[in-house]
């Protein structure tokens, strides 16, 4: 009795270890479908991202598989990524997109979040830049007139804990009272409002920015101050490279205090600014991939950014910023999964002090 | 007298004042940004439902009329006792615990297959072809739309033991 | 004028009128079944329209989006299910008219009316072009506030005599539109610590919860057909008589389609509820609105079309959705390589054009399919109904699954569609909770930046004025006409 249990379980293993003989011989996905689990809905921003390299994996990984966008939109993004977290299997076969909107969560330590970026493999990262404006009526032409600038400003945002937390740091660095008003649905409503004149500050993401707000600079209608800048391989924040005429946010603080950025405030909002922007959106594997599987799809990553027609794609519709793959993109992330406590901790407080929000 | 009230009418009403109470008490814990809403709207929900029920309960105690009320989505005419048409909603609410439970066990694939089969054979009583020639035109449908919006439909515990062929997986 | 001209010849390139075609049968399938919308549609068409040129994408999406507005009449009119968020209203008297046989003639109307308004839209949108910006500039936070407030105050038409009850099932969806993560700070309210209530439950769900899954079993307690009467009755060449004969409903109907639609954020989710709203108020004698008055198909249908091309207006003129499906329809124009916004007037405006056209063949070619179907398909209103329940719940369980893919879904549907049942049973409106719903989200979010940023003196401001005059003005009307016309009787208004 004992012998055939004995006997089937030697079966089951050998019939079970057969299944993981093809992984073993060299990476090929030919035939099959690769899922890429977006936690956004569709014509989101990151759906356009996704949608828009997912032809290029298909025609670079290994047996040229179809690459399908899976939206699993829900809870701010944390519900597609506590999935991809617990139930997707590593076989190379289901890789996620990340946005700034998946990272803030996991830096603030929201009690939802279950996923762990340092456990993912990463396969590549698109920053994104940011560019700040002004209603022209102050009469401020550059950073160096926010010296002592004493008129009440306002944003429109999102929500303290979205990406605005960026800009709104940046204003209260530079010593701007500036009111947040909460409710907007996005950087688009956020330009109509400064339009109308709802508001008089204002970011956009500069492929919104070079297509909307430079026909309002020309009229007269907006003043551009400054961008948040781009993370140069080092880890320093410098002038984004799609605007280079603009400072970015080190500079302009310079600009107001004389002297470079330093202290808790700006050890956070570098924290944030790299998860936000400088590595905006990013590409990753579950823990247990292989290496073979995981260097397949950097190199796959590689060989797209060499592409012409993929480089023409960015310029007309990623904004044009070089895109970093493999182990440069998993530096630049690091940045964000070491972010020190005490960063966390102070924009926690500062959160709960300057908008009466807690994070739970 | 308590039955005269304690119809599902009355019952229902009061749910719902307990519900609007329930969300005061909630809203009061949330912070200043997001309580502001759902407070003042569960208050002045509170007082009408509050209103509502004693109407209610004034209706059901002189056994007066609930009709009439002008719009067609508002009153349902029933050519058959209340009572009835409860046991048969708790007849069909069964079948759909079944679905559902049956989803969670075999996946929805197999389960919204089956279900078409066992429907028409035994509630609309066709023959047996007919039922299988439904369910599999079902299966059909949401494999095609499983492929056009790269959805994976629920799977259930059988699916974590063995894997089916590609749409009932 | 060259650019107009210019892209009507684009259109009829047989390549771009393929697409168009296409588009249209995509939208019509999709707009057919219950519960998918807008959003479905463009999920599908996204993934192909990857590297095409603009024009024929264009002519794809827009042939799309052009017809759902129409095609969800089907099963608005046939088993008393919103469609999409936009034939809402269509149910109260669609429905009514199947029930009594009249399916095919509430169609006929219907459907003609559909085309009507959307050719509205589309004419409206070419004119309103060079002037458009200004006036979307003059709605600010607060104007929207007091247009959504406009939206839930047809809450009381849509009450008949028991106006506590439709405020109450008001605040019910209010409640439910609450549920979820607040617009502006990471606070998840009444979550009960469940994942997939952060979210709040989708506008599917609801929709077909209070209102697929009660018809669904009631129909099968009753254990016949959709149809009360054994035949059919007024054919679809009445309904069109009827839509014929009510012009200046359609025209005004199609106005209010193409303001509201015009507004970004407030999306086409209240229009059709204001059109009926608006009808029933003007009108003396309503005694069969809700019971099968062939206006209450008319007003809706109109300004759902007409909303279409309102609705292309913010989108293509500011990238900002003017709807759930124009959100998706954004996500598209970047895919193809185009960011809406000033530059689609000076730099693309042949593709604003091809737009417009698209917008008004879609709708012909719409409309005159789906007469064209609505002989065969309202057979099934006759058919024992038997025979189509397993489908109607396996549509809505696929349906409203699609919604945000978990299990949560499945759910949300059961509990939602228990509701419904017992608000139908007992007398709560659940028109009016789907409005409070839909509203929900905006009013808040308007209320709360207007009082951020202006204190209390938003109130004060022009346009806010106005529009409180109007909400008045309407409530008074419809209450007017309301007390001229019904003198109680002891019983059945018991208080």
């Amino acid at each position: 009795m004992q012998k055939k249990w004995i006997l089937l379980g030697i079966a089951f293993f050998l019939i079970s270890s057969l299944g993981l003989v093809p992984l073993a011989q060299g990476v090929d996905f030919s035939g099959e479908t690769i899922k890429w689990i977006i936690p956004f809905g569709v014509g989101g921003g990151s759906d356009v991202w996704a949608r828009l390299y997912a032809p290029f994996f298909q025609k670079y990984l290994p047996g040229k598989p179809t690459v399908a966008v899976q939206n699993m939109p829900g809870g701010g993004s944390i519900t597609g990524g506590n999935y991809f977290h617990t139930r997707v299997k590593a076989d190379g076969l289901t890789a996620f997109g990340s946005s700034g909107s998946t990272s803030f969560p996991y830096l603030l330590g929201v009690s939802q979040v279950k996923y762990d970026f340092a456990k993912y493999h990463i396969v590549f990262a698109s920053p994104t830049g940011g560019v700040a404006y002004i209603k022209p009526e102050f009469g401020v032409k550059s950073p160096k007139d926010l010296k002592g600038f004493k008129e009440k400003l306002a944003y429109a945002s999102q929500g303290a804990t979205s990406l605005d937390l960026i800009p709104l740091l940046s204003f209260e660095m530079l010593g701007l009272d500036v009111k947040a008003v909460f409710g907007y649905k996005g950087r688009g409503p956020g330009r109509v409002a400064f339009e109308q004149g709802e508001t008089n500050i204002d970011y956009q993401t500069t492929t919104a920015f070079t297509k909307n707000v430079r026909p309002l600079i020309d009229q007269g209608l907006a003043v551009p101050l400054m961008t948040w800048g781009i993370l140069d391989d080092k880890g320093n924040v410098v002038r984004d490279p799609v605007e280079p005429e603009f400072p970015c946010f080190p500079e302009a603080y310079e600009m107001v205090y004389g002297k470079k950025p330093s202290g808790s405030a700006w050890k956070a909002w570098k924290a944030f600014f790299v998860a936000g922007f400088g590595v905006q959106k990013a590409m990753w594997l579950p823990e247990k991939t292989s290496p073979e599987i995981v260097e397949a799809y950097r190199s796959a990553a590689a060989e797209i950014v060499a592409d012409p027609e993929f480089q023409k794609m960015v310029k007309k519709s990623l904004g044009g910023y070089p895109q970093l793959v493999g182990q440069e993109a998993r530096q630049a992330f690091n940045e964000v999964l070491s972010v020190p406590l005490e960063s966390k901790q102070w924009v926690l407080k500062w959160l709960k002090e300057r908008f009466d929000v807690t994070v739970k | 007298m308590p039955s005269k009230v304690l119809t599902i009418r009355v019952i229902f009403a009061a749910l719902v004042v307990l519900a609007f109470g329930y969300g005061i008490y909630e809203a009061v814990s949330y912070m200043y940004l997001a309580k502001i809403f759902p407070l003042y709207v569960c208050l002045a929900m509170f007082i009408l439902s509050c209103i509502n029920l004693v109407m209610e309960v004034r209706i059901s105690w002189r056994q007066l009329d609930h009709s009439g009320v002008g719009f067609v989505d508002l009153e349902s005419k029933w050519d058959m006792a209340m009572v009835e048409v409860l046991k048969r909603f708790c007849y069909f609410m069964g079948i759909v615990l079944v679905l559902y439970a049956s989803i969670s066990l075999i996946g929805y694939s197999l389960s919204i297959t089956l279900f078409v089969i066992v429907f028409y054979r035994f509630i609309t009583n066709t023959n047996w072809w007919v039922a299988i020639g439904a369910g599999l035109a079902g299966l059909g449908f949401i494999s095609l739309i499983s492929k056009l919006l790269v959805i994976d439909w629920p799977s259930g515990v059988l699916q974590n033991w063995i894997s089916l062929p590609w749409p009932l997986g | 004028m060259d650019a107009a001209l210019k892209s009507l010849g684009v259109i009829f390139d047989p390549s771009h009128f393929l697409m168009l075609i296409l588009g249209v049968l995509v939208g019509l399938s999709i707009g057919i079944l219950p519960g998918l919308g807008g959003i479905v549609g463009m999920s599908i068409l996204l993934p192909i329209i990857y590297g095409m040129d603009p024009h024929t994408a264009f002519a794809l999406l827009i042939g799309m989006v052009a017809v759902i507005p129409t095609s969800d009449t089907f099963p608005s009119v046939m088993m008393g299910i919103p469609g999409s968020s936009a034939s809402q209203a269509t149910i109260m008297d669609g429905y009514p008219l199947a029930k009594k046989g009249e399916a095919a003639r509430a169609l006929g109307a219907a459907f003609t009316v559909s085309l009507m308004g959307g050719l509205f839209g589309a004419a409206v949108l070419s004119v309103i072009v060079p002037i458009a910006r200004p006036i979307v500039l003059a709605f600010g936070s607060p104007e929207l506030f007091m247009l959504a407030l406009l939206g839930l105050s047809m809450v009381g038409v849509l009450s008949g005599k028991r106006p506590i009850k439709g405020v109450l099932a008001a605040g019910i969806g209010l409640m439910i539109g609450a549920l979820g993560d607040a617009p502006a700070v990471p606070e998840y309210r009444y979550t009960f610590g469940i994942d997939y209530l952060m979210d709040g439950i989708p506008l599917v769900i609801v929709g077909l919860g209070l209102f697929a899954f009660p018809e669904i079993v009631d129909l099968l307690i009753k254990g016949k057909a959709i149809s009360e009467v054994a035949t059919l009755g007024k054919g679809w060449l009445d309904g069109v008589k009827d839509a014929l004969r009510h012009k200046f409903i359609i025209l005004r109907c199609s106005m209010i389609g193409v303001i509201v639609g015009f507004l970004p954020g407030l999306g086409g989710s209240v229009v059709d509820w204001i059109a009926y709203g608006h009808v029933i108020q003007t009108t003396r004698d309503r005694e069969n609105f809700g019971k099968g008055d062939i206006r209450g198909v008319i007003a809706p249908e109109s300004a759902n079309n007409a909303k279409e091309g309102g609705g292309l207006i913010p989108t293509l003129l500011f990238g900002i959705p003017g709807s759930g499906s124009m959100a998706v329809f954004l996500g598209g124009l970047l895919i193809l390589g185009i960011q809406p916004g000033p530059a689609m007037v000076t730099e693309n405006v042949d593709l604003l054009y091809t737009a417009i056209w698209s917008l008004a063949l879609a709708n012909v070619f719409g409309a005159g399919l789906c007469i064209f179907l609505s002989k065969p398909i309202t057979r099934l209103t006759v058919i024992p109904f038997t025979y189509l329940a397993p489908f109607m719940i396996l549509i809505i369980t696929l349906a409203s699954y699609q919604a945000s893919r978990g299990w949560g879904d499945l759910i949300a549907l059961l509990v939602m569609g228990i509701l419904g049942w017992v608000m139908k049973q007992y007398g709560w409106p659940r028109p009016a909770a789907l409005i409070g719903y839909v509203l929900s989200d905006n009013i808040e979010t308007y209320l709360f930046i207007s009082v951020q940023r202006y204190g209390l003196t938003w109130i004060t401001r022009r346009g806010v004025i106005i529009l409180a005059l109007i909400i008045i003005a309407s409530l008074v009307m419809g209450a007017f006409w309301q007390h001229k016309k019904a003198p109680r009787t002891g019983e059945d208004y018991a208080e």
